[in-house]
Order: C-alpha cells, then structure tokens, then sequence
C-alpha cells in the first residue's frame, strides 16, 4: 500500500498543476515533489483543524479536486504521446537509470539500519510516532524525553510517513525509507526540466546522465535512506530554478513556483529554511527594482512561507520545543570556520563523491564570464554559494566536535546543492552551442545552396 | 547527432565523466553481492534482528510484554555508548512506551510500572565494554520483590507493584 501511496502522490500533484509544459518523465518527477509536499500539508492543516487521520477521509480533497477537474476538463482528457526520442536520446535515458539499478538490489535487502541514525532516530520515528498518536501534539507534549530526536525539526517527511502509513493501516519503515529513491529519481526529472527550458536538450540530457552517477548523491538516496538531503536538493534545485526563470521571464508562475519550492524546502531540514531566506531576499530585492507596484507578486513570494512556518512555529512554541537551525552569529570561530572551508573544498573536489560536479560549477563561472551571459546566470552560482556559507556559519559556532560534525554532514551538505551545482554547465554549455551555430558560415546551410541547373528541371517535372 | 566542437566536448566529458563514476559503481556492486549472500533469503525481522542485535530481538521481547501506553526501565549489562544505543533504538522501537535505560542495577523506577533486565552480547562488549555499576547479587535482590511477566530468550520483564 506504501508504494500505492507514491503513485498517489503524483496524482494528487498533477491534480495541482494539469498544465504544464513538461515531457512525462518531468510531470511525474514535479507532480510527485509536488504531492508530497501537498499531502504533508494537508497532514498539518487537518492536524491544526483537529480532524482525525482517517484513511478513508485524508484521500477525500483530492478526490473532489479530481471530480472538479474531470467536470471541467471533460472532453480533452485524452493523452497525447509525444514522438519516441531519437536512439541517441534513449540511450542516455537509460544511461540515468543504470546507477539505480545498481543500487536498487542493495536497497532491496537492506532492513532500516543502524548505520543510518538520523533516518530512523529522526525522519522516521516522527512519522511513526505521528502516525500511532494520530496527531503531532503527543509527541511534541512529550519533546523533553525525546531531544536526541530533534523534536523540533521541519515535517515534511514525517507528515508524509505518516500519510502513507495512515493509508497502509500499519508503520511500515522498510517500504518508507524508499521515498529517498523516489526523490533522487524525482530530482532527475526535475533537473531535466530546468535544464531543458533553460538551455539546450542535448546538454539537458548529457547532465542528467551525469547526475544521476553522482556517487555521493546515490549513497544519501540509497545508502542512508531515509535521510532528507536528496528531498532537499530537490526543493533547494525547483526552487533556484524556477527562481532563475523568473528573474530572466518575469513570469508569475515561476516566482509561485520557486516560493512554494522554497517553502517546501524549508519544510523538510533547517539548512532549507536559510536557502528559504536567500529566495525571500533576492525576490524582494527583484521586485524593488522593478518600478511599477506588484502587489500579487509580494503575495506570491511571502505567502507560502507565511502561511505554513507562521502556524507550525506557533505549534512548536505552544508546547516550549525550540526551533532547530543554525545559531549563526554567535560564538563564531575564524579558526573553525578555515578548517570547515578546506573540509568542504577538498570534499567538494574529490571525484571519487561528486566527479566533477564542483569542478563544472567553477569552469562554467568562469566561462559565463567569458561568454558575458545575463545576469540572472549569476543566481544559480550564487544560491549554491549561499547555501554552503549557511552552513559553514554553523560549522564556526563550535556548537559540535567539529571533525565528527564535518565527518557525519559535510558530504550530505554538499549533495544538497550537487543538483543545482550542474544547473549552470547545462546553461553555459547550451549557450556555447548556440553561439556556435550561428557563427557558422551560411555556405553549410544546405536550403540555401542554389540547385545545379539538371536537379532544377528534375524538380519542375515532379511538381508537375 | 552532428558533432561539433561544443558538442564534442560535451561527448568527451560525459564519457570521461562515466569512467570516474564507474569506480564507486563497481566498489557498490561488490557491496550490493555481500549483502545479498548476508540478507538474501531471510524476511525483514530476521535481517533487521542480524544487523541490530541484541537491539532488534530485546525491543520485541519487551513489547510483547509491556502495554503501549506504559513506562518500562531498561536495566542492560552493555558499554556506555551502547546504552545512549539503546536508549534511541528503544525509544523507535517501542514507542509510544516510554523507556529509560540504565547501565546500574539501583537505577530508580521512575514511576514506570515495568522494569526489564537484559545483557549484550559478547562481541558487543567486547568492543565496547560494561562501565556501569552492576552487583549481581543485588539485581537479584530487587528482582525478587517483582513480579516476573516475561522471561524472554535475551530479556526478561517484570512488573513494578
């Protein structure tokens, strides 16, 4: 029944968004960030409205938005398949999916783990204990027995547990901690998208073969399953994303899309919450600038953080659970704050975790510079710069040992913007193709080649 | 696909690209056969109770014992870190149950109404040795003013009257 959930949760989010310029693999991969975020939602609102968990009514909104959609749209239901991809485009495809079928046999045998502490400790024993107690407040009344749990974490994930289990009728950790699969697939789907509509498809899809190998990205998906840093690459991805095309299109949609993202990833892990800030910042200074008075757009980009953190800081507080983030400036230290800064540069470098998706990052700065791209390109760099400097503040705080601290996060930390780091090569890349091919002399154009006097006459006749 | 320059260099980088990554993939594959000659065969309870022993079994003996809505304290013969262990791996397991786990027999009951006794394993405490306070003669002492639940394969359960 969990996995039934899954293909639920991507209905629920096609539901959300019907049209969208997206190719299947892309919907599936968007609707299902989509849904999962939707459904932890639901959890809290029907949780603050004091409505029960009920496996038969937590489907029942969904079940009516579909019936207003199907009144609405009937008629062009229809699906209509696009042309298979070309031999070397399905090559590639396959060419993503073989890293998880490697994986997947592992993940397969592999029970909830000790090894996998914060999975367990943390993701999963919310969502059990949401899911017995059919309620957060329980457990959140009862925070001082359990502080090595971080009770006051996001709950995107154990919201959505607890959904599935709800649905399921019984806890089932094993068949839960495959969401980590989901969402790393999810993430190549995503990632395609952003980087198809902003670049190229050759390079979109080359880069998406090239994520999916990632070796540290596979390890936090299926090695430490269960963990939240491939769903906040996700969100942290969508959001820098959609952020990007906003800047550049100034359509309404994208700034909607990239706040909602934002807030979703803020949601699930507190670094999400400081990438959250940087979306709120730039957007308000993007506004700013912009002369003419935008109220919907101010609503658009303050109105979903608003709305959920607002509620679930006054839940958190109303039983004294204090919030989990980084203690940025207090007690910061130059001397951790070096050590922190070559950990995550050498881990960064190493092409046995990420290859050279750091590597990629710095090479296509450098060429956009050369190439005097737009000054939207400047975000995507940017949001991956800000998200590690987040976390290298806390780093500095000495809050921890910093060698375990660095030894148990710095990998996983990086694997949170490995995604959004490939974005800009895809970019850079596409933009080098294009000036490419227009600096081709016209000569090559075939079309405009004048036709030798014989075939002339040979096509006069057949036109005849 | 027509290659030029650009896209050359873009064919160049993925397959340099897949020939770094394919070393990982291989190290995987090798723990991907491992596991599957460890787990392959056995159901979900057997291959968690192999990787979390004693964790897995105790926490199972304890909460056929103990009611859900119930307080138990866990008196374990184990290693220091193995108590903050089982302290969190308890606490997954067994919820909603609130558990307290100690290394000393005198630990206070704490109002719960349930006290169980269980000893890790050999290699376990070999790699992580007893540093508690532990008299066996006084752990007999406090037990026989309980009344016995349980007497499990690795736990024993009592309640508290």
């Amino acid at each position: 029944m969990i996995y039934a959930g899954y293909i639920f949760t991507c209905l629920i989010g096609w539901l959300l968004i019907p049209k969208l310029a997206a190719r299947l693999l892309e919907r599936l991969a968007i609707t299902f960030a989509l849904g999962v975020f939707a459904i932890s939602i639901e959890m809290f609102a029907f949780d603050l409205a004091g409505i029960g968990w009920n496996r038969w009514v937590l489907p029942l909104p969904w079940v009516l938005l579909a019936a207003v959609r199907l009144y609405r749209n009937r008629g062009q239901l229809a699906f209509v398949a696009g042309p298979l991809p070309k031999w070397w485009k399905l090559g590639l495809i396959v060419l993503a999916l073989v890293p998880a079928a490697v994986w997947w046999p592992y993940e397969r045998v592999m029970p909830l783990t000790s090894s996998a502490w914060d999975a367990w400790a943390i993701w999963l024993f919310k969502a059990k204990a949401f899911y017995l107690d059919g309620s957060i407040d329980p457990f959140l009344s009862r925070a001082v027995e359990f502080t090595d749990h971080q009770p006051g974490y996001p709950l995107l994930m154990p919201l959505y547990g607890a959904f599935l289990y709800a649905l399921n009728g019984a806890v089932d950790d094993y068949a839960f901690k495959m969401v980590s699969v989901c969402f790393l697939l999810a993430s190549l789907g995503v990632f395609h998208y952003l980087a198809r509509r902003g670049g190229r498809a050759e390079p979109a899809l080359v880069f998406t073969a090239m994520l999916a190998s990632v070796p540290m990205l596979n390890v936090v998906s299926f090695e430490l399953a269960g963990y939240v840093d491939v769903i906040l690459s996700l969100y942290v991805l969508a959001a820098a994303g959609f952020f990007y095309f906003w800047w550049r299109e100034g359509d309404l949609f994208d700034l909607a899309a990239a706040s909602v993202a934002a807030t979703a990833g803020a949601w699930t892990k507190n670094e999400g919450q400081f990438f959250l800030l940087a979306i709120a910042l730039l957007g308000a200074a993007g506004l700013l600038l912009r002369s003419r008075s935008q109220k919907l757009e101010w609503l658009v980009l303050l109105g979903p953080p608003t709305a959920l953190l607002l509620p679930w800081t006054i839940a958190r507080s109303g039983h004294g659970v204090q919030a989990a983030g980084f203690a940025m400036g207090f007690s910061f230290d130059p001397g951790l704050f070096s050590v922190a800064l070559s950990v995550l540069i050498s881990e960064a470098f190493r092409w046995d975790i990420f290859v050279f998706a750091f590597v990629l990052l710095v090479i296509a700065a450098v060429g956009a510079a050369l190439l005097r791209l737009a000054a939207a390109f400047w975000i995507l760099p940017g949001l991956v710069a800000w998200h590690l400097s987040g976390a290298l503040m806390a780093y500095s705080t000495g809050q921890n040992d910093l060698q375990w601290w660095l030894g148990t996060s710095a990998g996983r930390i990086l694997a949170q913007v490995a995604p959004l780091a490939l974005l800009p090569p895809v970019l850079v890349f596409s933009q080098w193709i294009e000036r490419h091919k227009a600096d081709k002399p016209p000569a090559e154009q075939p079309e405009t080649k004048p036709l030798p006097a014989r075939k002339r006459e040979k096509r006069r006749r057949k036109s005849r | 696909m027509n290659f030029k320059s650009p896209q050359l260099a873009l064919a160049a980088l993925l397959v340099v690209w897949l020939a770094l990554a394919a070393t990982p993939l291989r190290t995987q594959i090798d723990k991907t056969l491992k596991a599957r000659a460890l787990f392959g065969g056995r159901d979900a309870a057997e291959r968690t109770s192999l990787l979390d022993n004693p964790g897995f079994r105790v926490a199972q003996e304890i909460a056929s014992a103990v009611p859900p809505r119930e307080c138990v304290v866990v008196l374990a013969y184990a290693g220091p870190a193995a108590i903050d262990y089982y302290q969190s791996r308890f606490a997954y397991y067994l919820y909603p149950r609130k558990v307290l786990v100690f290394d000393e027999i005198d630990a206070a009951a704490d109002g719960c109404r349930y006290l169980s006794v269980f000893r890790d394993t050999p290699q376990n405490l070999a790699s992580e040795p007893f540093a508690g306070d532990w008299n066996q003669a006084g752990l007999g002492e406090r037990l026989s003013a309980l009344e016995p639940v349980q007497s499990g394969e690795l736990a024993r359960v009592y309640r508290v009257p």
